[in-house]
């Protein structure tokens, strides 16, 4: 796997382009007089009108997407997943919403060479090429076993194995076959994403990005006589306990090496793209909910009957409240963006309120369904909100959304205007905006990420230091989390000095103390919170605690760990709170690749710039289905060291805190 | 190899006598020589209360010989000793200069110690501190008798507290022994401790126990620090000087304090920050935190060091680190242990460190016992207020506007900015001119004037009505009251007196405009004569419920008189005794329509063995009847008896309220109620409606007074200051500070309705 590493996916298409001329020059092949289209990638243009060429027949014109009409360029496609029932089926790429058959028609040419009509056997096979880890081991060659992760399939019923072509003449001629397929999830059929006899394909959805078609011809004889292993022609099948992968065995295997079999890649290629609706309604998990009967803010878009169950892209987050997170908060109500709440009220209220006067809490969750998150059928946008507290109703209430449809891989882009966290006197409002992904249902071993090579895994995320070690585990965990707090590195400058108060009320400075100028050199910054949970697997080579660097072009961040035992990874970056959530909108991205993690943010999609950057030389890279969460939540600032501001020396919200979700787009 | 052996034994000698060298030398740098021959300042080190400045005389110098009558008879050490005896009535002198004293203001106490022998019993020997003033006049004279030893040595030890009063630099103490029995008596080895506050950033007081915590030394002074020898006006980062390590295992200043003046039990953690100049790139400096116990032995050791941190050559840089200390370790410290702060270069570079800031401890845990309301546990996540237990409601008393632009003055508009009340001043509310009927005049007395002030609706700001000469000598007093005495509805002014006391009204010209200083104002003398004691604590208000208002005169001893005004004197109503605790130094009350809506009963407030309780005057029928409300003390935990309590027309009601107000811990205002269940808390009252954060209740000083002075609703005055003083102790400020950001104010704002 490491010697895998540095190929980056950005040289995608060069590593391509490579790897096709590789195959020409093994195999005789014969470039038509036809010329490549100026405008096609440069993978794509070589392919255009390859032919390849057997002792008994020659194939041409490969194109698995005929009636892909929605172009991106000459040689890519481009289609958005259809949310519309995929949460039973998965996603199907295309869905028969999206064209007239619910499939990709498919075409190539091919001319029979061996003197007598013949029929031919071929099987189409697709891969997702943008998230996939390559087939070949680039240092000795071999098959890279990390590629079995990779999203390939082909039919999706697998007792189809290579299909037969009619009758075709020794005529020198090139003759048209055409055939048809989709893309959907759990493509090698695998039991883990079956319960009670069905398919639960949306286990393992589809990957968005970019996939490539692989066409592979060849002779009926070689069908017959078992020339080409069961588990090539039907994927779903293991070879002593592993699968053989098709792209592998016929462009580096012993595929490539078979008489009368060829293999060609389609000249266009397919972007996948997820773009849920926003504005498609917002469904409602009832097993989360005690107050059920309680419909007064459900709807026709919000709620849980069935068309918000097939539709929706989002449901309601509740978040797990864990006991740890009780805050005794001092009794006040204030709007800290609106009412000019300050520092000096920050530290008065921190002196002098005693503990028979703190209301006891920990953050909340919403008790009525709907309440706090709307999706907006016209705007096609989704808001939130963090309620606002009275007098005797005191809350400090988490509010968010997680999406539906788990994802493995991708450039997760959130377009929204989460709340402002400092007013203008710089005072935080106590609130963490985050935005983060999480493995999907771990309540089954479907979901595991792929064994941890050195010790194990951590068993659980919010075990101690003694927890158990084991093998796989389903937990994973990438984050921003936005808040006010300072960076744990360098080293030097944490934890920063608080003076102590000695609450004098004859005395300001006695309990209106200053905050370090560390702080305050940056008091009109927010902490943009980068973490990997990786679960403190040891695999990775630089494994460390403490501050270290991590280099990704010319920029250095310094990622921190508490100790070895240490769940998380975490790099910090200050950016103005007022381009962040005072603006009318700001991106987020996590490019959560098989070996990297990069976490971006910017004004525009065109505009971004690096915060966070992460590779599986430093932490374990998840490789499961996860779901991204939005969230507006109230930590516990014990989990954030350092922090200037206390949870529980901050107001309870005096008015909504709102957040607004405009757009959601993963490639 | 012979010769090489030798070299080598000898270079390891070297290195041996060199380093013991340096760490005798780094040794005697931190503890510094504590015992010269002569009274001169040994060192400034903390202790409970700090020690600013010690002096030590053992007698052993002989310069002291024409000062001193010394003896070689006796010594408790050395071979001299200071004898008295028939012949010497004052010996044993030793005279300071308090300008000699660092920080003078913050000096709270002279500790004197010695050894001294007497031969005698009954000798009566007084130890005397006296305070001398610039011309030499006595301020203070205070004496001390020393115990008998009789043939012996013993150990005498005496403390004088010092008065803030006498803090000023050209005043001198002087200490002696007084032979007032001219007895033969001997003295050896004295030693003054002055002690005080230390001089931090932070606050010149220890509140609620909670001990000063967090230090900024920036090194311009080298008291409080060890290591001196290392502080260098070579650069700084703030100030003029630093303290600079000059190679390998240099130590910086050293800042030492006992456990037990930093933290309530024991020091489980620790914040430090330094910053560091190195001469060099990539130093290596270590951030030391070191615990000695009292014999001098290093029982704990910790550091950060700046190895791995690629420290730049010559910048100022900040080095954090917190001290994180385990069980095994905190439970070995002792009180009187010691804590040392101090930058360590472990590099060969030359290092500079400056403006170090400690912080002992975790913040400050608050007082009280635990959270009473678990919001978790609620359905519906509503919470029912207990009328008996915090968190209370809420309400919110809105700024008036006064037309004074909010400014330090009662009036500041019209190009006018006058009367910057002084909080300190005397001041009423109330009808004193007969032109108000529908508001409130306010009545302001300082030590030379009367001034009468009213709120004028179409100017929308407040008018001076007059200022009348008020001095002491023409108008003598020790307390002043005020009331509608004579029932004409206007307030008189009662001026309580231990000698004649006197009754005043204000006569002013029917209000016809808001003009300043309207002609015609002045003061008429109502009554004067002898009160039966006009020092006993007093309480006006209309306890009949006819017309007028009466005095109640309250001794200590448990009597009580109820005075009417008749017929241009005061009359005895009513005479009774009463448990004089209610009356005390340490209680408060109020007069307000508690029983009735038609007079006013007394609310007396008062502590008895630290329990607050309460008891209700009521005058039916030329009766006092004490009650009905029982004697439970839960019915008054709501109340201090340090409150000043304001009467306060409650809601739908003719009924009055309580409005309470305390300054002790914090700024607290409460608006108390009551029903036939006893009084509780309706709400606390939040000020609303001021400039940016700058809310009353931060001020150091607060002083309210109630009144209706713009218009029909109750209203709060408040004169806001804070106070320069360093030593302010709450209770007199010397100089006001106008912050910046919280600027002097006076302000009104109008209760909850």
């Amino acid at each position: 796997m490491n010697s895998m590493k540095h190929i980056s996916y950005i040289f995608f298409p060069i590593f391509m382009l490579i790897l096709i001329t590789g195959c020409n020059k093994k195999k005789s092949s014969i470039s038509t007089s036809t010329p490549a289209p100026a405008t096609a990638t440069a993978t794509a243009n070589t392919a255009q009108r390859e032919v390849k060429q057997s002792a008994e027949f020659s194939i041409i014109d490969f194109d698995a997407l005929t009636n892909c009409t929605q172009v991106k360029s000459d040689s890519l496609r481009i289609i958005y997943l259809d949310y519309f029932d995929a949460i039973n089926t998965g996603f199907i790429i295309p869905t028969n919403r999206q064209n007239e058959k619910g499939r990709f028609l498919c075409k190539f040419k091919i001319k029979n060479n061996s003197g007598s009509p013949k029929r031919f056997s071929y099987k189409i096979f697709y891969q997702n090429e943008s998230y996939k880890f390559p087939e070949k081991d680039t240092v000795n060659g071999n098959f890279n076993p990390y590629a079995f992760e990779n999203f390939y399939g082909s039919w999706s019923d697998s007792t189809v194995l290579f299909r037969t072509t009619s009758n075709i003449p020794s005529d020198g001629k090139f003759h048209v076959i055409n055939d048809s397929i989709n893309i959907t999830g759990n493509p090698r059929n695998e039991e883990m994403c079956y319960f009670k006899g069905k398919n639960n394909r949306w286990k393992r959805n589809p990957r968005v990005g970019i996939y490539s078609f692989l066409l592979a011809v060849t002779s009926e004889e070689n069908i017959r006589n078992n020339n080409i292993p069961s588990a090539v022609q039907n994927i779903s099948l293991r070879v002593t306990d592993n699968f053989i992968h098709p792209y592998f065995y016929f462009k580096y295997g012993e595929g490539e090496k078979l008489n009368n079999t060829l293999s060609l890649i389609s000249k266009t290629w397919l972007k996948v793209v997820a773009n849920p609706d926003l504005g498609s309604g917002i469904f409602v998990d009832n097993k989360q909910f005690t107050s059920l009967k309680d419909n007064r803010y459900s709807g026709s878009n919000c709620g849980t009957d069935t068309n918000l169950f097939r539709k929706s892209g989002f449901e309601q987050f509740l978040h797990y409240i864990d006991a740890s997170t009780r805050l005794d908060n001092i009794p006040v109500i204030a709007d800290v963006l609106k009412d000019n709440y300050s520092k000096r009220d920050y530290n008065w209220n921190r002196g002098f309120y005693s503990k028979e006067e703190l209301i006891g809490t920990t953050p909340m969750k919403a008790l009525i369904p709907c309440e706090t998150v709307y999706s907006d059928p016209v705007n096609k946008k989704i808001i939130i909100h963090n309620p606002k507290a009275e007098p005797a109703k005191w809350k400090k209430e988490n509010v968010g959304i997680i999406s539906r449809h788990g994802l493995c891989y991708g450039k997760i882009r959130v377009k929204a205007k989460l709340t402002e966290l400092l007013n203008k006197n710089n005072m935080w409002n106590g609130l963490t905006n985050a935005i983060w992904l999480i493995n999907q249902a771990d309540d089954g071993k479907w979901n595991l990420r792929r064994p941890c090579q050195k010790e194990g895994y951590m068993a659980t995320y919010w075990g101690g230091e003694n927890d158990k070690r084991v093998n796989r585990v389903g937990y994973s965990e990438i984050d921003f989390e936005i808040l006010k707090t300072p960076a744990y590195c360098p080293d030097q400058f944490f934890p920063p000095l608080y003076k102590n108060p000695t609450n004098n009320p004859r005395d300001i400075n006695s309990w209106n103390t200053r905050l370090p100028d560390e702080i305050t050199s940056n008091d009109g910054n927010i902490t943009v919170a980068c973490t990997n949970w990786d679960m403190a697997c040891w695999e990775p080579e630089n494994f460390g605690a403490g501050c270290n660097t991590v280099k990704y072009g010319d920029k250095i961040f310094e990622a921190h760990r508490w100790n070895h035992t240490y769940r998380a990874l975490t790099e910090k970056t200050p950016a103005p709170d007022d381009s962040l959530f005072g603006s009318k909108y700001y991106y987020f991205e996590i490019d959560w690749r098989p070996e990297e993690i990069i976490w971006r943010i910017g004004p525009e999609p065109d505009q971004m710039h690096v915060v966070g950057y992460m590779n599986n030389k430093v932490t374990s890279i998840p490789n499961n289905q996860m779901l991204l969460i939005v969230t507006q939540e109230f930590h516990n600032t014990k989990w954030w060291p350092g922090s200037p501001y206390q949870q529980d020396n901050i107001p309870f919200p005096a008015n909504d805190i709102f957040g607004e979700i405009y757009d959601v787009t993963i490639e | 190899m012979k010769k090489s052996l030798y070299i080598l034994i000898f270079s390891v000698l070297g290195i041996f006598y060199i380093g013991s060298g340096i760490y005798f030398y780094k040794k005697s740098l931190r503890r510094q020589p504590k015992k010269p021959k002569e009274s001169v300042i040994l060192e400034v080190m903390p202790l409970s209360l700090i020690v600013m400045k010690e002096l030590f005389n053992d007698f052993e110098n002989e310069n002291s010989l024409l000062r001193y009558s010394l003896s070689t008879k006796r010594s408790f050490s050395g071979k001299r000793s200071v004898k008295l005896d028939s012949n010497i009535e004052f010996g044993a002198e030793i005279v300071n200069s308090f300008s000699e004293i660092p920080y003078l203001n913050n000096l709270r106490e002279i500790e004197i110690s010695m050894k001294y022998w007497n031969e005698k019993i009954n000798g009566e020997v007084i130890w005397v501190l006296e305070i001398d003033g610039q011309d030499g006049k006595l301020l203070s004279w205070e004496g001390d008798v020393m115990p008998d030893t009789l043939n012996k040595w013993g150990n005498y030890t005496v403390r004088f507290k010092i008065k803030n009063d006498f803090l000023k630099n050209s005043n001198r103490v002087k200490m002696y022994a007084w032979n007032k029995n001219k007895s033969t008596f001997y003295v050896d080895d004295i030693r003054v401790q002055f002690r005080g506050i230390e001089n931090i950033y932070n606050t010149s007081l220890i509140v609620n126990n909670i001990k000063q915590s967090s230090f900024h030394f920036d090194l311009e002074n080298d008291s409080l620090l060890n290591n001196i020898g290392s502080l260098t006006d070579e650069l700084s980062l703030s100030g003029k000087y630093s303290s600079v390590m000059k190679g390998r295992d240099q130590t910086s200043v050293l800042i030492c304090k006992n456990l037990e003046r930093v933290v309530n039990d024991t020091l489980r953690n620790l914040t430090a920050s330094v910053w560091i100049y190195p001469l060099t790139e990539n130093v290596n400096c270590v951030l030391t935190l070191e615990v000695r116990s009292s014999d001098d032995e290093q029982i704990y050791w910790s550091g950060k060091s700046t190895e791995k941190m690629n420290l730049k050559a010559r910048q100022w840089q900040k080095l954090n680190s917190l001290f994180n200390i385990e069980p095994e370790d905190y439970l070995k410290f002792n009180p009187d242990d010691e804590i040392c702060i101090y930058l360590n270069n472990k590099s060969d570079a030359t290092v500079y460190a400056d403006d170090f800031d400690v912080s002992f401890g975790p913040t400050p845990s608050r007082p009280g016992n635990q959270t009473i309301v678990d919001m978790n546990a609620r359905e519906g996540g509503v919470y029912n207020y207990d009328r008996y237990h915090p968190p209370y409601e809420r309400s919110f008393m809105q700024l008036t506007d006064i037309g004074n632009f909010d400014s330090p003055f009662l009036i500041g508009s019209d190009s006018i900015a006058q009367a910057f009340l002084n909080p300190y001043d005397l001041l009423f509310s109330g009808n004193f001119s007969g032109n108000a009927v529908l508001t409130d005049e306010l009545l302001s007395i300082n030590s030379k004037d009367l001034t009468l002030f009213h709120y004028c609706e179409s100017k929308n700001r407040f008018v001076v009505d007059g200022v009348i000469p008020f001095d002491k000598k023409n108008f003598p007093y020790d307390n002043i009251t005020t009331g509608d005495f004579n029932g004409d509805g206007k307030n008189e002014i009662l001026l309580l007196s231990s000698g004649t006391s006197s009754m005043y009204s204000i006569s002013a010209p029917p209000k016809s405009s808001c003009s300043d200083n309207i002609n015609g104002i002045s003061l008429n003398e109502m009554w004067k004569g002898k009160l039966e004691n006009s020092t006993m604590k007093y309480f006006t208000g209309n306890y009949l419920g006819n017309n007028a208002d009466e005095l109640l005169l309250a001794g200590k001893q448990g009597n009580i008189i109820l005075k009417g005004f008749e017929n241009g004197t005061w009359k005895t109503i009513l005479e009774e005794n009463v448990p004089r605790v209610i009356f005390s130094d340490s209680s408060t009350g109020v007069s307000i329509k508690y029983l009735s809506d038609v007079h006013e009963n007394i609310i007396s407030i008062y502590s008895e063995h630290k329990i607050i309780k309460g008891q209700i005057l009521d005058f039916k029928n030329n009766k006092l009847n004490r009650g009905p409300m029982p004697d439970e003390s839960s019915l008054f935990n709501f109340f201090s008896s340090d409150d000043q309590l304001f009467p306060i027309r409650a809601k739908n009601s003719k009924r009055e309220d309580i409005f309470s107000y305390n300054n002790r811990w914090r700024f607290e205002l409460k608006l108390i109620t009551h029903d036939k269940k006893g009084f509780y808390i309706s709400s606390i009252p939040e000020f609303t409606g001021y400039v940016s954060d700058q809310n009353p209740k931060y001020y150091e000083i607060v002083r309210l007074v109630p009144g209706n002075f713009t218009g029909n609703k109750t209203e709060l005055l408040c004169i806001l200051r804070n106070c320069a003083d360093n030593d302010f102790d709450g209770m007199n400020c010397k100089k006001f500070d106008s912050l910046n950001d919280l600027p002097n104010r006076i302000q009104v704002y109008s209760l909850p309705k």
